[in-house]
């Protein structure tokens, strides 16, 4: 065998044990990845101590990747979802990101040794999953952080037992009661501009 | 005479039962109109007084020492954490708390230093409306109540004795009015970061702080592991 023979068999067996790793990487290990992504973006965004726009624009691509705002805006709007036209929809789920990542952005500001560490992945059936998470602030105080994905996406996060999604979906119940659809848009987009200027102070 | 009494007994009997939540745990409000009104004075009192102190104790009083009277206060309303954590059966709990308070009340100064905390001895945070729970009052009516803003019928005599009751039995009358005073803006301090975020996100705040404290309630009721078999079951019904 010559030299450039062996070369290439021992590449292609490189290349396979490189391959067979990736494909027996769990569904598990993908979930943990994808939250440990998270986690690793929130604390480059506080290490940064940028101003709010900055931590805006570098968590906006992880937020849409790893959010699941289409369903957050379907359960949280409840019955008037369905009297919506297909691109009104559209316009409000692109409004439930820029609100999500906004939220992010306005309490993710500046590193003070925050420890996000992942506790347990268990399966929910059905393409489901919950993630149990710590933070764990530096005054060793400890916020528990449980994660819903459904294939892959986050869409609820519960933190120290309330769950955001429900506190959206009773929120935007009694505003939808009161000023409509349109009313709640106007207050969202509101909620949005006040993080903003806050982030200007 | 006692035919009406009795009547009387009855009729207030089951108006209390009247319009509970068929679903354990879960939000009931049907005195909302009243407690909005509640909730709109509580909180223009607290904007006004309560709120600005909190913020100028923060920038005034070194964080060490706001650190230090919070434990103090948290020390003496361990006792009522320590007796309901025996009510609800919860030996270990309960062993938790009495640890706290007599390492902390003799090694951490009267309390002012969480050495308990430190040696992983945590404040186990239950109360007497929590043993309500335990014991089965678990369908309750929502309540925006002075001083103890967000409550619940079942809560409400439990919150009394944890914010206003206890530190007096305990403390005796070294607990004055000045006390109080500093136990109330230390605690409202202490909240200050809770009612910021609730400030930032809420649309409508009576709503959003409502439906915190039942969810809230029910992780304290079990211990930081409420049951969750129907967080994906109620938000997609149709899978």
């Amino acid at each position: 065998m010559t030299n450039s023979n062996s070369l290439r068999l021992w590449l292609s067996c490189l290349s396979l044990l490189v391959y067979s790793s990736f494909a027996h990487a769990s569904p598990d290990d993908e979930v943990r990845d994808r939250i440990d992504d998270f986690h690793a973006t929130l604390i480059s965004v506080m290490q940064t101590n940028s101003n709010f726009e900055n931590r805006f624009s570098k968590l906006s691509p992880v937020i849409k990747k790893i959010f699941d705002a289409p369903n957050i805006s379907r359960i949280s709007t409840g019955k008037f979802w369905r009297a919506q036209e297909a691109h009104s929809q559209q316009e409000f789920t692109n409004l439930m990101f820029t609100l999500i990542t906004a939220t992010y952005a306005d309490r993710f500001v500046s590193y003070n040794n925050q420890v996000f560490t992942i506790q347990a992945v268990e399966s929910k059936g059905k393409d489901r999953w919950l993630v149990n998470c710590l933070l764990t602030k530096s005054d060793g105080e400890t916020v528990t952080l449980d994660y819903y994905l459904r294939e892959g996406v986050i869409f609820n996060v519960v933190a120290n037992g309330v769950s955001d999604l429900s506190l959206k979906r009773a929120d935007y119940a009694s505003i939808l009661a009161r000023d409509g659809f349109d009313g709640l848009i106007a207050h969202i987009n509101q909620n949005i501009l006040e993080y903003r200027q806050q982030g200007m102070d | 005479m006692t035919f009406r009494r009795v009547s009387l007994i009855l009729v207030v009997a089951l108006s209390a039962c009247a319009q509970l939540p068929e679903k354990e745990y879960a939000v009931s409000d049907p005195l909302e109109k009243g407690n909005r009104i509640s909730y709109d004075i509580i909180e223009l009192v607290d904007k006004a007084i309560a709120r600005p102190l909190a913020i100028g104790y923060t920038r005034i009083i070194p964080t060490p020492l706001q650190k230090g009277i919070a434990n103090v206060f948290l020390n003496i309303r361990t006792v009522d954490s320590a007796i309901n954590g025996l009510l609800q059966g919860k030996p270990k709990a309960a062993g938790t708390d009495i640890a706290r308070i007599l390492l902390n009340t003799t090694l951490g100064i009267g309390g002012i230093f969480d050495i308990a905390g430190r040696m992983g001895l945590k404040y186990q945070e239950e109360d007497f409306g929590q043993t309500l729970a335990v014991w089965g009052y678990t369908r309750t009516r929502y309540l925006y109540f002075p001083i103890v803003g967000p409550s619940s019928v079942r809560d409400l005599p439990g919150a009394i004795i944890n914010r206003v009751l206890a530190p007096r039995l305990i403390v005796g009358n070294h607990y004055d009015f000045w006390i109080g005073t500093l136990d109330t803006v230390s605690y409202r301090a202490e909240n200050l970061a809770e009612t910021n975020i609730r400030d930032a996100s809420a649309l409508d705040p009576y709503s959003f702080t409502r439906e915190a404290y039942f969810q809230r309630r029910k992780f304290l009721i079990f211990d930081g592991n409420p049951p969750e078999e129907d967080i994906f079951e109620e938000f997609f019904e149709d899978d």
